[in-house]
């Protein structure tokens, strides 16, 4: 049992755990804070995967605003206000979801992919790399995305506007 | 070294376990963020795979996953704040007809 | 989980160049990473959720008023903050901390081209700090440095004599505690990122790292470890002055109000950041061709 492995099987665990907890808590508070830790989890196994530049970036868009911007709703909207949920559905919804995962886990561990990594250059996953393929041969869709964000910006202004 | 395997199989069990959160809940928020939690497995995914192909272009696929996140998620609180507004309820089950 | 962020973030502040003893090499960096400054940014919007849940689980609706301004006031300024670190990431190329306190010790007129020889003479003998080369970032950064800290002048999330206590009036004890050290830790945090940014980090000014090395062609030569106590002595009196800065800055400047501080970092500080990239952009342009 590799040191790598070890802490493969605990970030996992981990993950696994919060995700449940971000499904199964009954306050919504704490299914976001759930979430929070599952997300910073998440980052931490991109540093493992030799991506420290989309990690970093996990942490400060998706746990550091992305989820801020939940937590503001979550507040602005008192969930004690809010109706409590009916335990209705749950046994369909486990089967379905172990089905769903049964069929995904099949389906992925059949291909050929290689089982041991590439050899890894001291680049892979830096901010250079990414920026070089960011600029060059991805620079249409970065466009679009930057056209994409500004357009949710107005539409949510637009949409969560009081109406006067 | 952990095989790619491994990564493909946590992912896996995340997104179906955000699936279930959608299915199930009657919150509307824990809906949304139960897909952020597909999204993210999916991410997972991807970044295994560019590390055991050594390509770039799964990090990429990553970044820009992120920005669309963050778009959906933007577009989807207004949604959800502009919905609690007039119903007074986050309650999926009583939304289900578009119109009475 | 408001004293965390500000604590983990002073890992990649590198307080010294190498030190040599012997033939073992120190780096006088807790933690060399190669994207240090992304780092800070995530720390910081870390450190958000700390007043966010702080002030949410108060169950007191003055309490939740001060999280809520506090927490958005956070967010408007990180960007703001980023936005003006880019222009010094600009000009010296690099997310690495060490290497941006190592960039300054060159000179600027080792940067310029030859044809603007008559400036290689005057201001060239200066060493390129950043806060010669990026002025209004420095501006700009300071302002939201202390804006995201939550410091007098942008204290109202705190409010100690409008909201009660703002967000912590609950809390006291070991609990105020984290929260009041928390922002103590992220005084000197912030001093210590203004000042390897821009003031040169460890650098004393002509110090390479055998002796003083003059433009105008004297030079001293010193002992090693003469060169490394000089620079981490001059760091220490660099975070020392800002937060001298910082802290008087509280005694002097009446509060802003919440509209006011909105205003400033979205209308004011985001536009100029922006400008200040793109300046930045054609100016290293026009001087490399």
């Amino acid at each position: 049992m590799t040191p790598s492995l070890m802490l493969f099987y605990v970030l996992g665990g981990l993950l696994v755990i919060a995700s449940l907890m971000v499904v199964f808590l009954s306050s919504v508070v704490h299914s976001a804070m759930a979430l929070v830790a599952a997300l910073f989890l998440i980052a931490i196994l991109f540093l493992t995967l030799h991506a420290p530049m989309v990690g970093v970036l996990q942490v400060l868009v998706y746990a550091g605003a992305i989820m801020v911007l939940f937590l503001f709703v979550i507040m602005l909207l008192n969930p004690a206000a809010v109706e409590p949920r009916r335990r209705f559905g749950w046994g369909f919804g486990i089967v379905a979801s172990l089905l769903l995962a049964g069929a995904l886990v099949a389906v992925m561990t059949n291909g050929e992919a290689p089982l041991d990594p590439v050899a890894a250059t001291e680049l892979f996953g830096s901010p250079e790399t990414l920026a070089k393929s960011l600029f060059t041969d991805f620079v249409l869709p970065f466009e679009i995305a930057s056209v994409l964000l500004l357009v949710a910006i107005i539409g949510a202004v637009v949409l969560a506007k009081r109406e006067s | 070294m952990v095989p790619l395997n491994y990564y493909l199989i946590l992912g896996a069990v995340v997104f179906a376990i955000g699936v279930l959160g959608v299915i199930v809940r009657r919150d509307l928020i824990v809906v949304l963020m139960s897909i952020e939690l597909m999204l993210n497995a999916v991410n997972l995914t991807f970044i295994a795979f560019a590390r055991f192909l050594g390509s770039m272009a799964g990090q990429v696929a990553v970044f820009f996953v992120m920005a669309v996140a963050a778009a959906e998620a933007v577009i989807g609180l207004a949604i959800i704040i502009s919905v609690f507004r007039h119903r007074q309820t986050l309650d999926p089950q009583e939304m289900q007809l578009l119109k009475w | 989980m408001a004293f965390f962020p500000a604590l983990v973030t002073f890992a990649v502040i590198p307080f010294g160049d190498i030190l040599v003893l012997g033939d073992w090499v120190i780096n006088l960096q807790v933690a060399d990473l190669n994207f240090g400054i992304l780092y800070i940014f995530a720390m910081a919007s870390l450190s958000v959720y700390g007043i966010v849940i702080g002030a949410w689980a108060s169950n007191n609706k003055f309490s939740l008023l001060g999280g809520v301004r506090g927490s958005a006031q956070m967010i408007s300024y990180e960007v703001a903050m980023g936005l003006s670190a880019i222009g010094v990431l600009m000009v010296y190329g690099t997310l690495d901390l060490q290497e941006i306190a190592r960039g300054q010790g060159t000179l600027i007129r080792d940067l310029l081209p030859d044809s603007l020889g008559f400036l290689k003479t005057n201001i060239g003998q200066l060493p390129a700090w950043g806060i010669f080369l990026q002025p209004l970032a420095f501006l700009l950064f300071f302002v939201a440095a202390v804006a995201e800290t939550k410091r007098i002048p942008f204290d109202l999330p705190e409010g100690e004599s409008e909201l009660v206590a703002g967000y912590h009036v609950e809390y006291s004890g070991g609990k105020f505690l984290m929260f009041f050290a928390g922002e103590f830790a992220e005084i000197v945090t912030a001093a210590g990122l203004m000042t390897t940014l821009f003031f040169g980090g460890w650098q004393v000014p002509y110090l390479m790292r055998d002796g003083f090395h003059f433009p105008w062609g004297e030079s001293w030569l010193l002992p090693h470890l003469a060169v490394a106590a000089l620079q981490v002595a001059a760091f220490t009196l660099k975070v020392l002055f800002f937060c001298w800065l910082q802290i008087l800055l509280r005694w002097t400047v009446p509060r802003f109000r919440y509209d006011q501080v909105m205003r400033l970092g979205w209308k004011m500080l985001l536009p100029l950041a922006l400008v200040n990239v793109i300046v930045t952009a054609i100016v290293i342009v026009a001087v490399n061709r």
